[in-house]
């Protein structure tokens, strides 16, 4: 178990941190904690949970935010049919498609010569889903004094953006 | 919010979200085939982060605040592009336009 937990602990500093500052920010807009705990369980996607709380208002137009949402996340489209030949064909490869984010495809790219079966990849992303989640529930419970304190915390989002376009721009070496 | 919106909120959001990962499961074929070309290879990904970058600079102002947006933004792109430290580059700016935020507005 040590070697997966080694193994998840540069993206446990990331989700912990990110889902922090989710998990505050929709507490701020009105979500509660269980709220958090289901979209963080079963959406487990942080710039669509991020771009979402825009519309996390009365009155929201349900079909934008679908568009917008599956536009945003159509980049795990490349994500999926990239790794989809490293897992062997059992329902846990179904479970890591599923939660092949950004960090996770990240963090197996970053880890390109090691030889994984579906089991060993299943508990480190469990662990890094674990994070997350931990991380977004607590932030929806985070007492007042926080969220007055995290002024600003939005900003976040656009970083992490900016971050991905930079990584991108980078690597075609612009 | 009624509670319909909020449920509305939380299966769209799950829905639009994991089709995009099941789709190319299911349909392995055609959509190895489809986006096997160049264009989508090389550009959608970065085509949707531009768009949402500018989709979060929209409310164009003078006022400090947007100012200051724009310029921790640049210097989020600046240290990630010579850095490459992910944590950094968005907690330090975050850290940065939190404190310039409180500045102004005192």
């Amino acid at each position: 178990m040590k070697e997966y937990f080694i193994k998840s602990l540069p993206v446990a500093t990331g989700y912990l941190t990110l889902g922090l500052t989710y998990g505050i920010l929709f507490q701020a807009k009105g979500g509660s904690p269980f709220e958090a705990l289901l979209i963080a369980t079963f959406c487990f996607a942080g710039a669509a949970q991020f771009i979402a709380l825009e519309f996390y208002k009365a009155d929201y137009s349900w079909t934008f935010l679908f568009i917008t949402i599956f536009t945003l996340n159509l980049r795990h489209i490349f994500y999926v049919l990239n790794k989809i030949g490293l897992f062997q064909k059992n329902w846990k490869r179904t479970y890591l498609l599923m939660a092949l984010t950004d960090e996770n495809y990240g963090m197996m790219s970053f880890y390109d010569e090691v030889n994984f079966t579906n089991n060993e990849w299943f508990k480190v992303f469990a662990l890094n889903h674990f994070y997350w989640i931990l991380g977004c529930v607590a932030g929806s419970m985070a007492p007042a004094t926080v969220i007055e304190m995290s002024k600003g915390a939005e900003f976040s989002l656009i970083a992490l953006f900016i971050v991905i376009f930079a990584a991108n721009m980078k690597r075609k070496k612009i | 919010m009624t509670i319909t919106e909020k449920i509305a909120f939380t299966l769209i959001l799950i829905v639009s979200t994991q089709l995009t990962r099941l789709l190319p499961l299911i349909f392995q074929k055609s959509f190895s085939k489809f986006f096997a070309h160049k264009f989508f290879k090389k550009n959608l990904t970065d085509l949707i982060i531009f768009f949402l970058i500018v989709y979060c600079y929209r409310d164009f102002s003078t006022n400090p605040e947007y100012i200051i947006r724009v310029a921790v933004g640049v210097y989020a792109f600046a240290i990630h592009y010579l850095f490459e430290r992910t944590l950094l580059s968005i907690f330090s700016a975050t850290a940065i336009y939190m404190t310039l935020l409180k500045f102004i507005a005192s």
